[in-house]
């Protein structure tokens, strides 16, 4: 894996979509982070699930993506869920007061 | 020690990251400490690219990385006098749905660098922030 790559893995089990994502989550990143999430949405599963265990990198750009899909889902009806979170995302998550809304 | 200038335009975020990880890849510095300096670096370099110079402007950024005990990483810009670090903390009270974006990136700074300063010298802004590599350094 380059330095600053990023990989997703999406796999479905109706009704539910979990995303393995790893690498960085940053501004070079983000782009794809977002799009990833957004195809997950659309099909209005009943629950997204991001699997964080192997992302090395997570900014704040990334935060802002997490925060606008938990809205977007919750408008949509789908649940909305962080596991497995990397020691980097954890802290992360904690500076952003985010953990107990987001951690599974 | 490295020093480079790089345009501050925010898709020169990633090169900026590189650079760092590759003087404290080369400099054998503790890799579990390097994923929370490259935030704080993003974070840096996205905020100065940002808002250190007017939008038509072809600004410049000396970016500095010095790795021996501490991972030591210095901008500067010679953009309008701004001390990013004296802007308002998130405000994280606030129910999460009504929640404004901004301003985090200057709180995970302070708040996974050991140090953060700020200082204006002859028309320079230079953020410098630091990363001590031992436990022992990081409880002085």
């Amino acid at each position: 894996m380059e330095k600053s790559s990023f990989t997703v893995t999406t796999s479905s089990e109706a009704p539910n979509v979990e995303l393995e994502v790893g690498g960085y989550i940053a501004y070079d990143t983000a782009g794809q982070f977002e799009k990833a999430i957004n195809d997950s949405l659309e099909s209005c599963p009943e629950t997204v699930t991001v699997n964080m265990e192997n992302v090395v990198v997570f900014t704040s750009v990334g935060i802002k993506i997490i925060l606008k899909a938990f809205k977007n889902a919750k408008a949509k009806g789908t649940g909305f869920q962080i596991e497995n979170p990397s020691e980097v995302v954890k802290n992360v998550l904690k500076l952003s007061d985010l953990t107990e809304l987001l951690l599974k | 020690m490295v020093t480079l200038n790089i345009i501050a335009n925010i898709n020169n975020t990633g090169e900026v990251m590189d650079i760092v990880d590759s003087e404290l890849d080369r400099n054998d510095f503790p890799v579990d400490l390097r994923p929370e300096i490259l935030i704080a670096v993003e974070e840096a370099f996205v905020n100065i690219a940002s808002y250190a110079y007017k939008p038509e402007e072809d600004g410049y950024v000396e970016l500095s990385v010095d790795v021996d005990e501490k991972a030591v990483i210095r901008f500067t810009d010679w953009g309008e006098p701004f001390n990013p670090l004296e802007g308002n903390a998130p405000d994280l009270n606030v129910p999460i749905m009504e929640r404004e974006i901004g301003g985090l990136g200057i709180h995970f700074i302070k708040n996974l660098m050991d140090e953060a300063n700020y200082e204006y010298s002859g028309g320079n802004n230079i953020l410098t922030i630091t990363k001590n590599m031992t436990k022992k350094d990081r409880e002085i």
